[in-house]
């Protein structure tokens, strides 16, 4: 039987150098997908443009957004920036779907 | 005298330094003697008289102003020897850790030092949170250096022993603080901006106390008791000591004393100085009075639900409010609320003569204090006030009276006031009232209006408030009458309805076999001071008579349509179309109660979709609040006619129905004791996730309250349908099915924390069972039923489990409360933009639309923006699906 993948549980102190054992470097870490789970709702990043017309229709200030932080493991999976701004398309029990945005700030 | 007018633009707090109290000195304090033996304060101590003025008609030394106008000035104390100032204990151990002992800079390379500062004033202003984290990190960076990266000194690592005392390790040991004050005050003000502090406002030395502000007598009045004895201010008290201590040290200081003695009287200072800013500090004794009560100082002033921010600025005492004992009086309108004479004549409203009111106003002033619907006050056109109690000649004065004086009346019928009860845990707990003047020394109020307020009869007691200005009595009338809350924006349903009586009284009067005389319908419809035509009557021959569906239908608009099951719908009594013979389907169509009852689900409160809710929704409050004072006061004048109450005779057990019952019971405790066997044999399947004892209790548990519903339902079906019992039962007017079964049959298993009983002695309640015993009697099954009594054990059972439900709700409400007030404390200033986003008072975004789809659920039925059920119901009056 080939096994493509596998987490090797080692019950002993979390000593595995010391034992000569290293874990597959293939192991897919699950931040990768968390875009792909159905309760994470869609982002996307917004342009330059799209950004500047959001604000003006909010009528606010970039930093007047709820914040995310660049460090939230969605901002790094679009790439964002501190002082970027990302639109949440999420599903609502009330409006059917609705739109947020978050200003992504150092952290 | 006009000064221009200045904005606040922002407040900054800061320390204030020794320059500065002195440069705001009025005195230097220099003795603790008070006063001197004629009880005449003494020049340079506590209670000098340039510190403001104590008594009336006295002047300032300072100021020269009168009591009123002295504002108080501050003096100021030298201390011997500088001490550390409590509240900055926290602060100081921060900066002896971040910077050098010897050459005294913050331990982080020069030029991170620059490269620091010019980042923090970047993010200052801006991102006012990340200048925080930015300082915390160069605060933990610096002080992990071993190394003075500016001298090269070794680092020593500082200790701080609770409450202000500071220690080098390794170094020179304690650290006095007038050591701590020269290394504060060698900081160089550039390091201290990166450690966060603005050294213009907040230089550290000033953080240690060499010279102690007095403050002014004013904030520390003494008393003059009954025996002309003089009572100090807790804070007088603190000072004499702290002056005392000082004068100790003073003298220890000059006359060369011992180095043990001086650090012992330096402690003396420094423990008096720090109770005198909090006397709460954990880990050194309370200073007392001499009636052992702690001492109030600076600290306790201001902090808790009675300090100065919770008691005296967030909340306040006010003026024009009443509070007394509340009782119900079916007889209001359901804005009403009955004052008695005695508030009313204690209350005022300020109103302008008018040429309109004069004449009115002429009779108030006429009437004077003492004598309902008088006045209290007059104010002329020059702003002097009139006591009314003391004016000899009333009938001058009201002659006197022109167009441009205030009358400051007594409460009249109609007038607007506000009406409350606490705790205030929705709007609906303050409502705007019009005033009805009664005998009697409670406010009265109507019934429909006791479940916004929550408040019931035994005792509960309100307040109430009067409006002063015209603004605020629009504002109460608009926003604020009880009709504009009927409708609660929880769910958006009558929150204000039909209870209890209501209930039942509607049932009877749409009862099918309710069939009124011509007399009867008279009376009913006088009670309503109906004044249209009377109906034609359903039944004409051998007498004329009316059906009470027909009564009730003169209040419903013509162009009205409903149709909805009512709460006796259900079991064998279940209807489901228009030619049900039950009559539990209530059909109305143009305004006509053509089929069923009035129960809760129709006209109760807390119903949404029912028809008291559309016929509000759609008809508007105005006309809900008018239907609501009649239907209730119809319903109310037909359960006097007929008669309504209940008796021992209602709740005894039909035989037959006993005899049932109780084979239920004897059966399921058969039952409880072969599961019982089969536990102690190891027969038992566990349940999954439980232990065996554990599977035991629940099945027990279960078979028991089964074989109470049982019982309960088995008697229940032999119970007339016109028991007054049972009506209120299944109308939903008070009580349901369990309280019948309770009252006649059994009372059931008894609990706490949903287990069976078995608190007490070593595996037994009480010394009457057998050890281990696991019966269902001898876990608090209660056999009897409150008809038959209950025996002595119990009694026992039933007051455990009683006394859960008490303890339960005791320890619920502070809970509740005080989340309660985080709560609204966090929500209290958010509002909605005109483009629907939900804002914070800076502007903030917090919901980019009012619950994602901007509907206010006042305005809908659960929740939901269209019903369309019932639109169609209300265009067609026929319902597709039931």
């Amino acid at each position: 039987m080939k096994i493509p993948n596998a987490m090797l549980i080692i019950c002993y102190k979390n000593n595995y150098s010391r034992l000569g054992y290293s874990l597959s470097s293939k192991r897919v870490r699950v931040e990768e997908k968390i875009l792909e789970h159905e309760l994470v709702p869609k982002h996307e990043l917004l342009t330059k443009e799209e950004a500047i017309r959001v604000l003006r229709e909010l009528g606010v200030r970039p930093e007047q957004l709820p914040w995310i932080r660049a460090s939230d493991p969605v901002a790094k999976l679009l790439n964002a920036k501190p002082g970027d701004i990302i639109r949440v398309i999420r599903k609502s029990p009330t409006a059917g779907t609705s739109i947020a945005y978050r200003f992504v700030v150092v952290g | 005298m006009v000064e221009s007018e200045k904005v606040v633009k922002g407040v900054k707090f800061g320390i204030l330094s020794p320059e500065m109290i002195r440069k705001m000195s009025v005195t230097a304090v220099v003795t603790p003697e008070v006063y001197d033996e004629n009880g005449i304060p003494i020049e340079g101590g506590v209670m000098d008289p340039r510190l403001g003025v104590i008594e009336p008609g006295q002047r300032c030394a300072t100021c020269g102003n009168t009591l009123a106008q002295c504002p108080g000035h501050f003096g100021h104390l030298e201390l011997a020897k500088p001490v550390i100032h409590i509240g900055f204990v926290r602060h100081i151990f921060m900066l002896l850790k971040a910077t050098c002992h010897s050459c005294n800079r913050v331990k982080i390379p020069e030029d991170d030092v620059i490269k620091y500062r010019d980042l923090y004033r970047r993010l200052k202003d801006r991102w006012p949170q990340l200048a925080n984290s930015l300082v915390e990190f160069i605060r933990q960076k610096a002080s992990k250096a071993l190394e003075c990266p500016h001298c090269k000194a070794r680092q020593f690592k500082i200790r701080l022993e609770k409450p202000a005392t500071f220690i080098e390790e390794g170094g020179r040991g304690k650290l006095y603080p007038d050591v701590i004050k020269q290394w504060l005050s060698n900081i160089p003000s550039s390091d201290l901006e990166v450690l966060g502090l603005d050294p213009e406002t907040a230089r550290p030395e000033w953080m240690i106390i060499n010279v102690l502000p007095i403050p002014p007598i004013a904030v520390r009045p003494s008393i003059v008791l009954e025996t002309g004895m003089r009572a100090e201010d807790d804070l007088t008290h603190k000072l004499v000591d702290i002056i005392r201590a000082n004068e100790k040290l003073k003298e220890a200081l000059n006359s060369g004393a011992p180095e043990i003695i001086v650090e012992d009287l330096w402690d003396l200072l420094q423990y008096h100085v720090m109770t005198y800013i909090d006397n709460e500090l954990p880990g050194i004794p309370v200073a007392k009075r001499r009636s052992g009560m702690p001492l109030k100082t600076l600290s306790q002033r201001l902090k808790g639900k009675e300090g100065r921010f919770r008691g005296n600025l967030s909340g306040k005492r006010v003026d024009y409010s009443a509070r007394t004992v509340i009782s119900p009086d079916p007889n209001l309108d359901i804005n009403e609320v009955g004052v008695p004479y005695e508030v009313a004549m204690t209350l005022t409203v300020p109103e302008y003569v008018t040429p309109w009111n004069i004449d009115k106003m002429r009779e108030y002033v006429l009437n004077g204090p003492y004598k309902w619907p008088g006045a209290n006050y007059v104010i002329d056109p020059a702003g002097r006030r009139l006591d009314l109690r003391y004016v000899k000649d009333l009938k001058a004065l009201a002659e006197s009276l022109k167009p441009g004086y205030i009358i400051e009346r007594h409460l009249v019928n109609g007038d607007i006031v506000l009406f409350n009860r606490q705790p205030s845990l929705h709007k609906m707990s303050i409502m705007a009232h019009r005033v009805r003047v009664l005998p009697g020394k409670t406010f009265r109020l109507h019934l429909a209006v006791c479940p916004p307020y929550n408040a019931d009869f035994d005792g509960d007691e309100m307040n109430l408030h009067v409006p002063q200005t015209v603004e605020a009595r629009a504002e109460a009338e608009e926003l604020l009458l009880v009709e504009e809350h009927i409708l609660t924006p929880r769910y958006g349903g009558p929150i204000i309805g039909g209870i209890q009586d209501y209930i039942s009284g509607g049932y009877l009067l749409t009862l099918k076999s309710t069939l009124l005389t011509k007399d009867q319908v008279s009376d009913l419809l006088a009670t309503i001071d109906y004044s249209g035509e009377i109906p034609e009557p359903a039944i004409m021959s051998p007498v004329e008579a009316w059906t009470g569906k027909q009564i009730f239908s003169l209040l419903i608009p013509e162009d009205f349509n409903f149709i909805g099951e009512t709460r006796l719908s259900s079991g064998n009594l279940k209807c489901t179309s228009e030619e049900c013979f039950w009559d539990t389907l209530l059909i109305v169509k143009k305004g006509k109660v053509l089929a069923g009852v009035i129960d809760k689900t129709v006209i109760g409160s807390q119903q949404p979709k029912s028809l008291m809710h559309y016929l509000i929704s759609e008809k508007g409050v105005r006309f809900g609040a008018d239907f609501m004072n009649k239907a209730f006061k119809l319903f109310l004048r037909y359960i006097e006619m007929v008669g309504f109450t209940m008796t021992l005779d209602d709740i005894k057990p039909d035989e037959k129905a006993l005899e049932e019952a109780e084979k239920v019971i004897k059966d399921s405790y058969s039952e409880v004791h072969k599961l019982i066997e089969m536990f102690r044999t190891g027969q038992l399947e566990p349940v999954p996730g439980r232990t065996l004892s554990e599977t035991l209790e629940i099945r027990i548990l279960d078979v028991l309250a089964r074989a109470r519903d049982d019982a309960g339902s088995a008697s229940i079906r032999y119970m007339s349908l016109m028991n007054p019992t049972y009506i209120m039962a299944r109308t939903g007017a008070r009580g349901g099915n369990l309280n019948i079964t309770q009252m006649s049959v059994v009372l059931g298993q008894q609990s706490v924390r949903g287990e069976r009983i078995w608190r007490g002695f070593r595996g037994r309640v009480l010394p009457h069972f057998k050890y281990g015993d696991l019966s269902p009697e001898a876990r608090g099954f209660v056999q009897s039923s409150f008809y038959k009594g209950l025996s002595p054990l119990e009694v026992f059972f039933h007051s455990a489990g009683g006394r859960e439900g008490l303890v339960d709700t005791a320890v619920r409400t502070s809970q509740s409360g005080y989340m309660q007030r985080r709560l609204i404390n966090a929500l209290q200033d958010l509002y909605v933009e005109y483009d629907m986003s939900v804002r914070s008072s800076y502007g903030e975004l917090v919901q980019f639309r009012y619950g994602e789809d901007s509907v206010n659920p006042k305005k809908t039925a659960f929740g939901k923006a269209v019903d369309i059920e019932r639109i169609i119901v209300k265009n067609i009056g026929w319902r597709m699906s039931l």
